[in-house]
């Protein structure tokens, strides 16, 4: 058995009156982990406490296997890349990688040889010798992280990496992400606040809510668990009353309410599950011609509030 | 941990010491500043009004030797001290600032580099960009004067020498922590530099009105302090009712709280409480 890239127990870190963790308790095991949260829920602080530039104020904290705080040579196995910008402009970017590069320690032709490894990884060669204040989103993302594991870290910490980006961007540094862990041997504690953002890297999650880990296994299992609540869903289209009279008699069917143009269907089912899949039946069966259908549950502060209602 | 095998390769080269890291950041101040057509301008331009005509003058006319009265009148020079502060202005303004307002002070702070080094990192930067002008052209001057000079003793100018290695670093480091410490306390560099400025420039002024009824009100203007501390550098005695307990006291101030406060700064900005 492997042991924990990170592993926190009780850990509690306040700011004055302000609770940034409270007896916060993970176990994250090698490979993707998505570290879901609403804002303010306290996973800028744990990546903080992960990497050794604040102090827990109770309990204890094990980064492969070591206390992060003063151990700069473990600091050293770690790679972050923060939630903001922080690229200076006026470099460019194969000159912030050289810079980064130094204060690990790197230098010389392998350094120079890594440089043109990472560029090449974040798809960035063609662009690597241009200024960053003329970069996109999508590139400066891209640099940040590029940054953030050019010096080969064991453990990557990407907070927020997606936030801003098209949806494009999005697939792509997605899919960076995965190529990070599999091809490249990196374990990655990966934040957002999107939990279906996450689901696309990784089943492994941990939700933080208002500094504390609420829930933390495999994504499937958390949804299980959310599916034993009454889920709402919004259907829009053509032949909704017929629809709305075929789910009042299924059992999962908790109350319905058709809009007064009787195209907007707002329903509230029992077992999601059923319901989706009962629905495309149902459908050919009424002949209706469905536009949209959403689930609003779907949001993170609904799974929170599933979660911390137990 | 994940790895796969036949596509993992593991970057394998050497690493320099924790404890060297900080260089880093001081051979990128170096350059950055170096870059700067205006801080070159400047340099030169200082560098001509304040020391090629002595150089010229001293290598040229008749002397013995090197001696501190010759260094002083090239030192204890007000134009010179105004350049300074103006090259301590632009160079220290934006060390800190630009890197609270980028928010690239994680970069440093991340990066397996403690607080202390990267202020150790910035100001040793500073300092490199700054005795371009205070240290290397006082030097050639003692050096350009001891080689031409007539007499024998060369043990005298090479003693002189070595006082303008002290009063050329003293010159040097002077400014320095007060200006970063203004960097730390703004997001924009323009606001630092006229700070920095301003601050040094108040000080001069408010020390020279009291000036006449005390003369320990001199040791309020930073000019002054350097001008009686190169006294004290080449053996010349300190004027009558100047307390050299104040003096030693301002030195302290002006160069050693400020670095804590400015610690104090970064570690607020870049760790948190």
């Amino acid at each position: 058995m492997t042991l924990p890239i990170v592993q926190a127990k009780d850990l509690s870190k306040w700011y004055g009156e302000v609770i940034g963790l409270n007896n916060f308790k993970i176990e994250v095991g090698a490979g993707i982990t998505g570290m879901v949260g609403p804002n303010g829920s306290g996973k800028s602080t744990f990546f903080k406490l992960v990497t050794g530039t604040i102090h827990s104020n109770s309990g204890s904290l094990l980064v492969l296997g070591e206390k992060p705080w003063k151990n700069p040579s473990q600091l050293g196995r770690i790679g972050f890349c923060p939630d903001y910008d922080f690229l200076p402009a006026d470099l460019s970017g194969r000159d912030y990688l050289r810079f980064a590069g130094g204060l690990h320690g790197m230098k010389g032709p392998s350094l120079q040889g890594r440089i043109d490894e990472v560029l090449q990884i974040v798809d960035m060669k063609g662009a690597a010798d241009r200024k960053m204040g003329g970069y996109s989103k999508g590139m400066r993302q891209r640099m940040k992280i590029a940054g953030s594991f050019l010096s080969d870290p064991d453990l990557l910490l990407l907070d927020e990496p997606l936030t801003g980006t098209d949806p494009v961007v999005r697939r792509d540094i997605i899919d960076l992400i995965k190529t990070l862990n599999k091809d490249h041997g990196h374990d990655i504690i990966v934040s957002s606040h999107v939990l279906h953002e996450i689901e696309r890297m990784t089943h492994q999650v941990a939700l933080i809510y208002k500094g504390r880990a609420v829930a933390s296994g495999d994504i499937d299992e958390i949804r299980h668990l959310m599916s034993d609540h009454p889920h709402n869903i919004v259907l829009e289209g053509e032949g909704m009353l017929k629809l709305a009279q075929s789910l009042l008699e299924k059992d999962f069917t908790v109350s319905l309410e058709l809009s007064h143009d009787r195209r907007v269907l707002n329903i509230k089912v029992s077992r999601p599950d059923d319901f989706f899949d009962t629905i495309p039946t149902l459908m050919q069966e009424c002949g209706c011609a469905l536009e949209r259908m959403e689930s609003l549950d779907d949001d993170l502060e609904s799974v929170f509030k599933y979660l911390v209602r137990w | 941990m994940g790895l796969d095998p036949i596509r993992y390769k593991p970057w394998n080269g050497q690493r320099t010491e924790h404890a060297r890291r900080f260089w880093v950041i001081s051979d990128n101040v170096l350059k950055q500043k170096l870059r700067s057509k205006w801080l070159i301008g400047l340099i030169i331009l200082g560098m001509v009004l304040v020391f090629v005509f002595p150089i010229i003058l001293l290598s040229m006319a008749p002397h013995d030797s090197l001696t501190a009265e010759m260094m002083l009148e090239v030192l204890q020079n007000d134009v010179l001290i105004i350049f300074v502060i103006i090259i301590v202005s632009i160079v220290c303004a934006d060390l800190i600032s630009e890197d609270l307002r980028g928010n690239s002070l994680v970069l440093y702070l991340y990066r397996a580099l403690r607080p202390e080094r990267y202020l150790l990192g910035k100001t040793l930067g500073a300092l490199l960009v700054i005795a371009i002008f205070t240290l290397i052209p006082s030097l050639v001057l003692a050096v350009a004067a001891t080689a031409t000079q007539s007499g024998p003793d060369y043990a005298a100018s090479a003693e002189v020498i070595g006082r303008t290695l002290v009063a050329g670093l003293l010159t040097t480091v002077f400014f320095v922590p007060i200006g970063i410490m203004i960097s730390s306390f703004t997001t924009k560099r323009t606001y630092a530099a006229v700070g920095i400025f301003m601050f040094f420039f108040t000080l001069t002024i408010v020390s020279g009105i009291f000036a006449d009824t005390n003369i320990n009100w001199n040791l309020l203007g930073p000019g002054n302090v350097l001008y009686y501390t190169y006294d004290v550098i080449y053996g010349i005695d300190l004027p009558e009712g100047l307390s050299s307990i104040g003096l030693a006291l301002i030195l302290v101030i002006i160069m050693v709280p400020p670095s804590f406060i400015t610690y104090y700064r970064i570690v607020r900005k870049g760790v948190g409480k």
